[in-house]
């Protein structure tokens, strides 16, 4: 009978944590509030059928208790309930994955107007890169990475000239502009992740992966790895500023671009030139 | 006897009960090692496949080619292949025809056992091991070229699949080997041929079998 | 070698092997350590398995002591954190769970259940074990050499695992990789012994549609464990290239700490997708076994037949058909080909439905039973509801875009810990309160098995299920500490203490269970034979634990199908499946009136 009891509560509590427990997702910070409307239509649907499968075993428990003078009932199958069982939780699938596959397309498309902005994980640590005033990011190739050239931008490439980057410094964006991620990683995997987005995507070496967001409200967030990249990992960690457009415009503008950057190094051309950066720490 | 037919059966019900009864519970008339042996052929098959499609999809990596749509839809940041050719040692014509007659010899023993003819089988099984022995030291050989020519497996990705592929074929064949050692001593130890007729067969087959593997691995070194 | 036709099969011999070529050991040697008998084989899988087991649970306890109060423990560095969560996980998922099912349970239960005397290989089912055993040792050595352990996670994922930046770079990830390769040579000789004397060893009148569904789930398994494992072992042997040899399959142009290093070109996703088309399997490798044994515990325990036998094999074999498409849900985050994600998010959110059905099917064989509220029985009920939910927030996992923001996340932690850890592991459980009896011939002490069973049911939810809501709120996984992290409130870090304090209190009881196992072996109530009148073969042999060769001089012959529980007019509420009808059973059909 204990059993019976443990099992209501497993089902009443678990949905009394549900509600009463201060452990949710945060506040949303981007267009992708349909992203939790799936959550909770698949919340609903899943949340029902756990609460009557509960109810029901516990039910059974009880009513069909072992007794000597009873026998169970035999029956070894009963095509017609079990065709109505198929039926109903395919239609609750359906339910779940047709909003789900919808959202999704929009995830993968992103608007043709969307700024593009490139993130540059390594261990363990984040840099960015706007595309400067031609809205064009420059090519780039691992092999070009040195110190003076942190991301490796072919310097012969017009349109990387005046690419703004940024290191060590918080990631600005301004709100309510459809933004592109361009992720990209010079030694492991990682993962950008800014729970308040509830967009992620990993970073691969070697490729060039995407996703896309709107902020939808200023504020200060953290970007964190959420991909497994080394004894740092818990230490990857990264700011992100929304801002007001002129705000925004403002800061860009203080930022210096690839070709500054790349004269400044050679006005300190008579210091040795080194290929390797020192190990970096992970940021504390 | 249909897969749907027996899947389909309501084993509680009466007519079902007794055709049931009838059965010996063996599902196939056929010696158990025999199975056991293509079930093993289903897994070689599942393993060497993968390793086709790995070379494959390494292959394109590193191009804008549609099939490495696996791993992307966007463009890798160097558009230029690092993949080359591996320049393939002739001494592989010769090890492929150490296989050839590895196999041909085998219907050979099938034949002699059948016939009962123990000088001949004990012949073509010492055969079997001579030839197969060849194979591994002719490939033992090859990986020793190109090592030599400064070919090693870190020299490309083609030659890091070459010495894989090769190395994983010849594990096989060394396997098959433990089985035709076996049969062999125990031919020598005064086995009857019959007794030993159907493993010496199933050992052909698995010998076809790596023959028809190696074929496809040589093939797709040449045509890559 | 005369070849039979389909027509003349019924005529050939039954599948007993002839006294002479059974297997006979002479010494203690040859019956205990080189044994080949399937039951100590199978017994020395599970206590190997168990062993290696014991390590994880301690593993686990320390990642939880990390994790409930980070900085009280100076011995545990990021390092070691990272090789606990490594270890703890490729160790539960492969060395114990996947050895345990097909190698304990398999080994000794298909023989029994189908009635042969044997497996049909003896001699490569004892390699089978020692090569295991060699995989096992070689595992553990990696916490001696220098460097330790990997600390890449079971995953594995490359760059990182072979790079710097990762724990055991030297050595760990080394002998982890070689002993994964081990490992899968030894499986594979172990499951075609398993496939075959399923197919070839039955017992005459043991249909495939009469086969108790504990032998259904295993078979399955089996051979999706033969399928699968391959795929394991081209990535494993082309990420050791990687690292021994320098390849670049897998490594693209990598600039490590501003040095550059010698790879180009490689494929990482290549790796993860090869990983992941064995991973996926491996879920329901764990999980397809658990579904039969608890078929049958539910079944013999409720007194009733399991409630629509011929669905519950059909959505095996679906289960198994479709786990080998939909190994990218793993991936809807890794960069790879985002169109890839409406494929896998619809075949995965299929597989729900035959999953849904075995859960019904469950739930409806317990209405209108006569219950037992047993050991097993209190197991398999804790399994349904672990399983339900483990199940649905694999319903959140599986939909695409409903991952988006949970992948990565505590929330995934909880849902595989739930679905295939805590749910197969009380399978587990209910088997052995099951079937401990007729190995050993004792019972297990009840009152510490109640004590074993309330907490683990009841502390192993406590653990997973707020769990979830930390993964709700975006907390990672895979972090060594979370330090201060603005959009994490400080009661996550009692809920955090809270977790820690409920899983030591789990793997306490675990050692009770352990204490029980050892104490009943030797001084446990004597049990009567088939104490729980089960209707299947392996109670039905002459003695208590069964001898060598499993059954006396005659083969068992069987004559119904393995759920004859509480069939009406009968005389016991069971009957066995060696039991020929009474004559007055002729007339009648054994079944009720078809649906």
């Amino acid at each position: 009978m204990a059993i019976a009891i443990v099992l209501i509560l497993v089902a009443v509590g678990s949905v009394a944590f549900h509600i009463y427990s201060p452990w949710w997702w945060t506040e949303i910070a981007s267009n992708w509030n349909q992203i939790d409307l799936t959550v909770v239509i698949t919340f609903w649907i899943t949340g029902i059928v756990f609460v009557a499968l509960t109810l029901f075993v516990a039910y059974c428990v009880v009513k069909f208790r072992y007794s000597k003078n009873r026998r169970a009932e035999y029956k070894p199958e009963n095509k017609k309930l079990e065709l109505w069982l198929t039926i109903l939780t395919s239609l609750g699938v359906i339910g779940m994955l047709a909003p789900g596959l919808w959202v999704w397309q929009q995830y993968v498309s992103p608007p043709p107007n969307a700024d593009e902005v490139e993130i540059v994980g390594q261990q363990w640590q984040w840099s960015f890169r706007y595309p400067g005033q031609d809205g064009i990011l420059g090519t780039t190739d691992a092999n070009l990475v040195s110190f003076d050239n942190p991301f490796g931008i072919n310097p012969t490439d017009p349109a990387g000239q005046d690419d703004i980057l940024i290191e060590g410094d918080a990631l600005h964006l301004p709100l309510g502009r459809p933004v592109k991620f361009l992720l990209r990683s010079h030694d492991v995997l990682h993962n950008f992740f800014i729970p308040q987005f509830r967009a992620k995507m990993d970073l691969v070496p070697g490729m060039v992966t995407y996703f896309w967001i709107t902020p939808t409200r200023t504020g200060e967030f953290e970007i964190l790895c959420a991909e497994l990249c080394g004894l740092g990992h818990h230490q990857m960690r990264g700011g992100i500023l929304i801002e007001e457009e002129d705000t925004f415009q403002t800061w860009l503008a203080e930022q210096q671009t690839f070709r500054q950057i790349q004269q400044d190094a050679r006005l300190h051309q008579n210091r040795p030139v080194k290929i390797a950066t020192d190990a970096p720490a992970g940021k504390e | 006897m249909t897969p749907f037919r027996t899947l389909g059966a309501r084993p509680w019900m009466a007519d079902q009960v007794r055709r049931d009864d009838m059965a010996s519970g063996r599902r196939f008339g056929v010696p158990a090692q025999a199975i056991a042996l293509r079930i093993f052929l289903v897994v070689a098959t599942v393993l060497f496949s993968l390793l086709y499609v790995a070379y494959a999809t390494r292959m394109n990596a590193s191009t804008l080619s549609p099939s490495a749509f696996f791993c992307s839809i966007n463009a890798f940041s160097r558009a230029s292949s690092d993949w080359r050719p591996l320049q393939e040692p002739g001494l592989l014509w010769f090890n492929t025809a150490f296989l050839v007659f590895c196999s041909l010899v085998y219907l050979g023993a099938d034949h002699a056992a059948a016939k009962k003819n123990t000088r001949q089988l004990k012949n073509a099984m010492i055969l079997v091991g001579i030839l197969s022995i060849s194979f591994l030291i002719g490939q033992l050989l090859v990986w020793q070229q190109l090592n030599a020519a400064g070919f090693f497996a870190r020299a490309n990705p083609s030659y890091g699949f070459f010495y894989m592929l090769t190395g994983i074929h010849g594990l096989h064949l060394i396997g098959g080997l433990v089985f035709w050692a076996i049969l062999t001593v125990r031919l020598f130890q005064g086995a009857s041929p019959h007794s030993l007729a159907v493993n010496i067969r199933l050992c052909g087959q698995y010998w076809h079998y790596l023959l028809v593997v190696w074929v496809a691995i040589f093939l797709l070194l040449l045509l890559t | 070698m005369a070849k039979a036709t389909p027509t003349d099969i019924d005529d050939l011999e039954t599948a007993d092997l002839p006294e002479m070529d059974l297997y006979h050991p002479k010494s203690f040697l040859t019956k205990w350590v080189f044994s080949q008998d399937a039951k100590v084989i199978a017994l020395q899988y599970a206590t190997t398995a168990t062993l290696i087991g014991l390590v994880a649970l301690v593993l686990s306890w320390l990642m939880r002591l990390q994790l409930g109060f980070p900085d009280s423990f100076d011995f545990i560095a990021p390092t070691d954190y990272y090789q606990y969560i490594t270890m703890h996980g490729m160790i539960m998922v492969i060395y114990l769970l996947t050895a345990l099912f097909l190698g304990g349970f398999g080994n000794y239960l298909i023989p029994l259940m189908i009635g042969a005397r044997d497996m049909v290989f003896p001699y490569m089912n004892m390699l089978s074990y020692w090569i295991y055993l060699a995989a096992v040792l070689l595992l553990a050595a990696t916490f001696f050499v220098p460097g330790g352990p990997t600390g890449a996670g079971w995953t594995l994922y490359p760059p990182q695992a072979i790079l710097s930046g990762t724990p055991g770079r030297e050595w760990g990830i080394v002998l982890m990789l070689a002993s994964l390769a081990l490992f899968i040579v030894g499986f594979t000789m172990g499951g075609l012994n398993y496939v075959i004397t399923v197919l070839q060893a039955r017992a005459r009148g043991m249909t495939l549609m009469r086969m108790p569904l504990t032998i259904w789930g295993i078979f399955v398994a089996t051979i999706l464990a033969l399928l699968a494992f391959p795929s394991l072992f081209v990535s494993v042997i082309m990420l050791l290239f990687d690292r021994l040899l320098n390849t670049s399959f897998f490594m693209p142009h990598i600039i490590e700490f501003g040095e550059k290093l010698q790879y180009g070109g490689g494929s990482p996703i290549l790796f993860q997708h090869l990983f992941w088309f064995f991973g996926h399997p491996e879920v329901y490798i764990v999980a397809v076994p658990a579904f039969g044994i608890v078929s049958d515990l539910i079944a013999t325990h409720a007194r009733k037949n399991i409630f629509g036998y011929r669905m519950m094999v059909w959505a095996i074999l679906i289960i198994g058909l479709l786990s080998f498409v939909v190994w990218a849900h793993h991936m809807y985050v890794s960069g790879m080909n985002p169109y890839f994600g409406f494929f896998f998010a619809t075949s995965t959110l299929i597989i729900a439905v035959p999953t849904a059905i075995k859960v019904y099917n469950w739930v409806l064989t317990l209405w209108r039973g006569n219950i037992h509220l047993s050991l097993p029985m209190l197991f398999a009920i804790g399994f349904i509801i672990t399983f339900i939910n483990g199940g649905i927030t694999g319903l959140f996992l599986g939909n695409v875009i409903v991952d988006v923001p949970l992948s990565d996340t505590m929330f995934v932690v909880a849902h595989f810990h739930m679905v295939m850890g805590v749910a197969p592991i009380l399978v587990v459980f209910g088997a052995i309160y099951h079937w401990f009896p007729l190995i050993t011939g004792r019972w297990l002490n009840q009152t510490l098995g109640h004590l074993h069973f309330w907490i683990t049911f009841v502390g192993a939810y406590a653990i997973y299920f707020p769990m979830h809501y930390l993964g709700f709120m975006g907390v990672p996984r895979r972090y060594y500490s979370l330090g201060e992290t603005a959009f994490i409130p400080d009661s996550v870090a009692d809920l955090n203490k809270f977790i820690t304090l409920a899983a030591l209190v789990v793997g306490a009881a675990q050692i009770v269970f352990i204490f029980n196992l050892i104490y009943s072996i030797f001084w446990g109530r004597k049990a009567e034979r088939n104490p729980w009148k089960a209707t299947t073969l392996e109670w039905q042999t002459e003695t208590m634990p069964p001898r060598h060769g499993n059954f006396g001089p005659q083969l068992p012959r069987v004559y119904r199908w393995a759920y004859d529980y509480s069939v009406p007019g009968a005389k016991d509420d069971f009957i066995p499946q060696n039991q020929p009808p009474a004559p007055d059973e002729e007339a009648a059909p054994t079944g009720a009136p078809p649906s």
